[in-house]
């Protein structure tokens, strides 16, 4: 064979010649034998360069880690999972707290997710900067059916968690593990009583690049200021509101914080090591 | 990333798209394969093979264009990769074992000596030919890539490297005699 037929067979095989080229190849081929069995052999390589090339692709996706799938994410175990948080919320509307005096049921639970766009800015504000449409599922807000019942909202936009949470069904979605959908208020636990001298809104914003606080706060009544790169990890801001007022705490990174006020002061932000606190919080965050 | 930008990353052919891709949507295809009586393992399988699809897909048509949201595109990709194995393992459980397919043993082993062949080749080798021919890339394209001075550096390159898998392909061959 010569060059330049090894050369016209490769070129055939990767559909680089014209209508007019192949059926005259493909004439040449049928009237030489010798040709057509290489034709056979040079098909199974190129086949088996992308044998390959895919085989490598995959290993390289399967290296990648991924955490194990929610217990909301495999039918088979929703049952379980359901369960399980059937009787801790049993156990917790029933059982008296050892330290508060307010029961339970008397409070309100409204937890706010925010997901943050990379920032170029240095102080981004939350209210502004947030998309509207793509973004709603995962910073829904928590809001309540119950009449009375005030749910802190830090967005105008995102007031109706229930609304918020249902594109989080279709296939088009771009939900990996929506946070937002998790955040629906727990009909025990709503406050009848908490609404027009509800809590105040606290609007939050971040500093990325502050020079001298990184990973703290600043709190006032109706402001949280983070110091800090939140924009890696979801943050979210748990508002518990009681007779006794309204407690803040934040969620981030496997982490729980109290955020009591600061006034003008920032302050280091430090986890909570609190275990009956931090189970409490976390069972809130996975109440649904 | 948008969806713009990642398929621009596809298409320089930067698998670190891919890996993206496969963490961003990961959960989603998951949910989809268990609700369809998969498992997660299966899922992962599905999932992956997905995203080679769309890797070819991209990197294969020059004018590729998206008509939906790529994670639209991805999660149809998974559904017909899916609903094929469905369809795959419900024909082979229906079968008898004598009439399962019968295994070509000389094909199975033809192709193994390709793929030894290919991974006895040196790392360059190996890249330029799985740039032309599984990357489809032109030469200039490939020189780029790699470094090379220009497209006939790289045809030359690629030249070499095909005859030297072309040989070694034949000397295997010819020992487990499978030329006429």
């Amino acid at each position: 064979m010569t060059n330049n037929s090894i050369e016209m067979l490769d070129n055939y095989l990767m559909g680089k010649l014209s209508p007019e080229e192949v059926s005259s190849f493909e004439e040449l081929l049928k009237s030489d034998p010798k040709l057509a069995n290489e034709a056979i052999l040079q098909k199974d390589i190129i086949e088996g360069i992308s044998v390959a090339r895919r085989a490598a692709l995959k290993a390289r996706l399967n290296n990648i880690e991924i955490p194990k799938a929610a217990w909301y994410s495999n039918p088979k175990t929703i049952g379980v999972g359901v369960g399980a948080l059937a009787i801790v919320l049993i156990a917790f509307l029933l059982l008296p707290t050892k330290n508060s005096s307010v029961p339970v049921k008397d409070e309100v639970i409204a937890t706010t997710p925010i997901v943050e766009e990379k920032e170029s800015n240095t102080v981004a504000n939350t209210q502004s900067e947030v998309p509207q449409n793509e973004k709603a599922p995962k910073e829904a807000v928590a809001s309540t059916n119950k009449p009375k019942v005030t749910a802190n909202v830090e967005k105008p936009k995102q007031t109706n968690v229930m609304a918020a949470a249902e594109p989080n069904v279709t296939p088009a979605s771009d939900n990996e593990e929506s946070v937002g959908k998790r955040f629906e208020e727990l009909d025990g636990m709503s406050a009848p009583n908490a609404s027009a001298s509800g809590p105040k809104t606290l609007n939050t914003e971040t500093i990325s690049d502050n020079p001298t606080f990184n990973y703290h706060y600043k709190r006032n009544d109706t402001r949280l200021t983070l110091y800090g790169n939140f924009s890696e990890k979801t943050y979210e801001v748990i508002e518990i509101n009681g007779k006794n007022g309204t407690t803040f705490y934040m969620y981030h990174n496997g982490s729980y914080f109290a955020l009591p006020t600061t006034g003008s002061e920032v302050k280091p932000l430090s986890p909570l090591t609190d275990d009956a606190t931090i189970k409490k919080l976390a069972n809130l965050r996975k109440r649904k | 990333m948008e969806d713009q930008e990642i398929l621009q990353r596809i298409k320089k052919r930067d698998e670190r798209a891919l890996d993206y891709l496969y963490k961003k949507h990961y959960k989603m295809m998951l949910n989809m394969v268990v609700k369809n009586s998969g498992s997660e393992d299966e899922a992962k399988d599905i999932f992956q093979d997905a995203l080679i699809v769309f890797w070819e897909k991209v990197t294969g048509e020059a004018e590729f264009v998206l008509s939906a949201k790529l994670s639209t595109y991805l999660y149809s990709i998974c559904q017909n990769l899916w609903r094929k194995e469905l369809e795959r393992k419900t024909r082979n459980s229906g079968e008898m074992v004598e009439n399962s397919e019968v295994i070509d043993h000389d094909r199975e082993e033809r192709e193994s000596i390709i793929q030894k062949c290919i991974n006895s080749l040196n790392e360059s080798c190996q890249q330029i030919l799985t740039l032309y021919y599984f990357e489809k890339m032109s030469m200039g394209e490939i020189a780029e890539l790699m470094g090379l001075a220009n497209a006939d550096t790289a045809k030359t390159k690629k030249y070499k490297c095909k005859q030297e898998l072309d040989k070694t392909i034949k000397l295997h061959y010819q020992a487990g005699d499978f030329l006429d």
